[in-house]
């Protein structure tokens, strides 16, 4: 697929009979009373689900979703309709009312709807996982249930489910751009029960992004299964976790979840327009530890948060949020980039075409940098070593977050030594990313697993670190003293 | 409303499944429509008004049951959906428990009238209405104090 843009459009072209003009006449009725910009946003959207417990398929799902949602921009307001018919008939209804945002009289607005076909992707899926038979997609599951099984007896249940995801869109703004795209996603979710006696522990592994069958050349179900498996284990000989504020070294990958949740959603710049962040005001001060870059990247191949153009037809660039601890911007969607004058950085998204936009997060990651990761943990005397986690919230208003890390251990005189339980981070953004002192140079980009929540809506995001030190970070544990 | 009623398009559903072959199958048909408004510092912000229509149909032959969903009810959509759900209900293992319930175990009542979950004076409401009542509540809110 190395247009997915033009194939997208004909898509909606044959199927729905959507052409150019049909797109003009819909945004020509969208700004008759006035607004700044209007956009329409087509969704095709096919899902598949197969769950697998107890050695066997559980269940088995098919969903089918298409629609429109038609906005209307006038300086900080938005008028909003969207419609599952793709009829001419309903489509102007749809138009009409979002219209309604606008303050003039009735005035049609001409606009001329053009096709921008340019070619390219970042996702190099050859087949969708989507048009693949069911029961291949039986057999990966089977293979990660062997593998964990074969890993240690104490296995005594796996989970495990695949999911995927072909979805086309296309975007026809009031400018009179059309862009196109055809989103692939597929995720591989695995969970390890090991049972001892009468302790029971559970760990969970996954991994996905915007690939075919071809995901699992690269990383096998046994790997996945293997892992789960292995964390599991991990857990039953783990000790409980101390409690107070100790150095902890975040290892690499997965532990970009906490540079998400603790900074990423104070840089989206809906926060920042309406003062509710607690970066609000603050570009071109310091923000972070001088050793801290953290990028937004919407182009990295294959990856579960990339994207070929965002859902107000912007294409997806790269974004530096911090520079050697310096805030460089935000993340914008068409009415923030407006509101700060500033070009749109391809952050504006929707989870379905009933939902209105936000500016989200793509890919995001902090820069490596010189240390190496057995340096920084030879330099901890008494510490956490954290490596996966199950997920985080944060407050943005004041960037306090809470996560729960599911692999962790204790690092004494410099060494790694005994699995933790129940370790919790808890700690405020800003303040962590100002006591990083050490930044590795191995960087990792988390396999594609993880679901960012914001206001209801969930869209698909990746996360990335090097190994890094953070002096002091509260560790929520139930060992004290 | 022109076309089919939610219950008619059910009912074709679960006769086309049936006709592909499902044992036990239920459809679900649900209809909504969404009207959201609102305002902040005293100016309307988003205003939201929408009508949907979806299908869920679950299929179970056998003990093996699958559960697909669409929103595209166009008969010749429905007809290969309805075969499709029969065809995915085959991977699935057979559960004992897997099945509709008893049909006196089925709930007499058919509309939500009595539960007191909805104001019909909702549907009589203009768009105007809503933006001043939500102003109006922001305003009270905004006056309470001296202190923002």
């Amino acid at each position: 697929m190395s247009n997915p843009g033009a194939d997208s459009i004909a898509f909606f072209h044959s199927r729905y009979n959507i052409d150019s003009a049909a797109m003009s006449s819909l945004l020509s009725i969208a700004l008759s009373r006035g607004g700044d910009f209007a956009e329409l946003f087509f969704e095709h959207r096919t899902n598949s689900a197969i769950q697998w417990e107890d050695q066997c398929v559980k269940s088995a799902s098919r969903n089918v979703a298409q629609g429109v949602g038609i906005r209307v921009v006038r300086g900080d307001a938005i008028g909003y309709a969207y419609t599952e018919s793709l009829d001419m008939e309903a489509m102007r209804r749809a138009a009409g009312t979002a219209s309604r945002i606008g303050a003039s009289e009735e005035r049609p607005a001409p606009v001329d709807a053009t096709p921008h076909l340019s070619g390219g992707s970042f996702y190099s899926a050859g087949e969708p996982l989507t048009g693949e038979p069911a029961a291949r997609k039986v057999a990966l599951l089977e293979r990660a249930d062997r593998a964990a099984r074969a890993f240690d007896p104490s296995i005594a249940r796996l989970d495990a489910s695949i999911g995927d995801e072909l979805k086309y869109v296309m975007v026809a703004r009031s400018d009179g751009k059309v862009v196109g795209d055809i989103q692939p996603l597929i995720r591989f979710n695995v969970s390890a029960l090991s049972q001892q006696g009468e302790s029971r522990q559970i760990a969970r592994t996954g991994g996905g992004g915007r690939l075919g069958i071809e995901y699992f050349d690269r990383v096998t179900p046994e790997e996945l299964g293997r892992d789960a498996a292995r964390q599991a284990v991990l857990q039953q000989g783990a000790s409980e976790a101390p409690a107070g504020t100790l150095p902890v070294v975040l290892a690499a990958g997965d532990s970009g979840v906490l540079l998400h949740e603790a900074v990423g959603h104070g840089l989206e710049a809906d926060f920042n327009r309406k003062g509710t962040s607690n970066y609000s005001g603050r570009i071109g001060q310091p923000v972070a530890s001088p050793l801290v870059t953290v990028i937004d990247d919407g182009t990295i191949l294959d990856s579960r948060g990339s994207i070929n153009v965002d859902d107000e037809g912007n294409p997806s660039t790269r974004n530096t949020l911090i520079e050697n601890g310096m805030l460089r911007g935000y993340l914008h969607d068409e009415v923030s980039a407006r509101h700060f004058g500033v070009a749109p950085s391809g952050s504006g998204r929707r989870q379905t075409f009933k939902d209105y936009i936000m500016p989200r997060m793509t890919n995001t990651f902090m820069l490596p940098g010189e240390s190496t990761p057995a340096d920084i943990i030879r330099s901890v005397n008494h510490g956490i070593y954290a490596v996966s986690y199950s997920g985080g919230q944060v407050n943005i208003s004041n960037g306090d977050f809470v996560f729960s890390v599911t692999e962790a251990y204790l690092i004494e005189n410099g060494r790694v030594t005994s699995p933790l339980r129940n370790v919790m981070l808890i700690g405020n953004g800003p303040d962590v990313l100002s006591k990083v002192t050490a930044v590795a140079n191995d960087y990792q980009l988390s396999d594609g697993r993880w679901t960012c929540g914001k206001d209801g809506q969930s869209v698909p995001v990746g996360v990335g670190m090097p190994t890094i030190l953070v002096s002091g970070i509260t560790v929520g544990g139930t060992k004290v003293g | 409303m022109e076309g089919p009623t939610p219950l008619e398009i059910a009912r074709n559903v679960v006769s086309l499944a049936r006709r592909a072959g499902a044992e036990q199958c239920d459809a679900i048909v649900s209809m909504y429509t969404e009207a959201n408004v609102t305002v902040r510092l005293g100016e309307l912000e988003k205003l939201i008004e929408a009508g949907s229509m979806s299908l869920g149909l679950r299929v179970i032959n056998g003990g093996r049951t699958a559960v697909c969903s669409t929103s595209d009810l166009s008969p010749a959509a429905l007809e290969r959906f309805a075969a499709e759900a029969v065809d995915l209900a085959s991977i699935s293992e057979p559960d004992e428990f897997a099945g509709l319930p008893e049909p006196e175990l089925l709930s007499r009542a058919t509309t939500a009238a009595g539960l007191s979950l909805y104001d019909e004076h909702m549907e009589t409401l203009s768009t105007d209405e809503r933006i001043r009542m939500a102003k109006a509540c922001e305003g009270a809110a905004l006056g309470f104090d001296a202190r923002k």
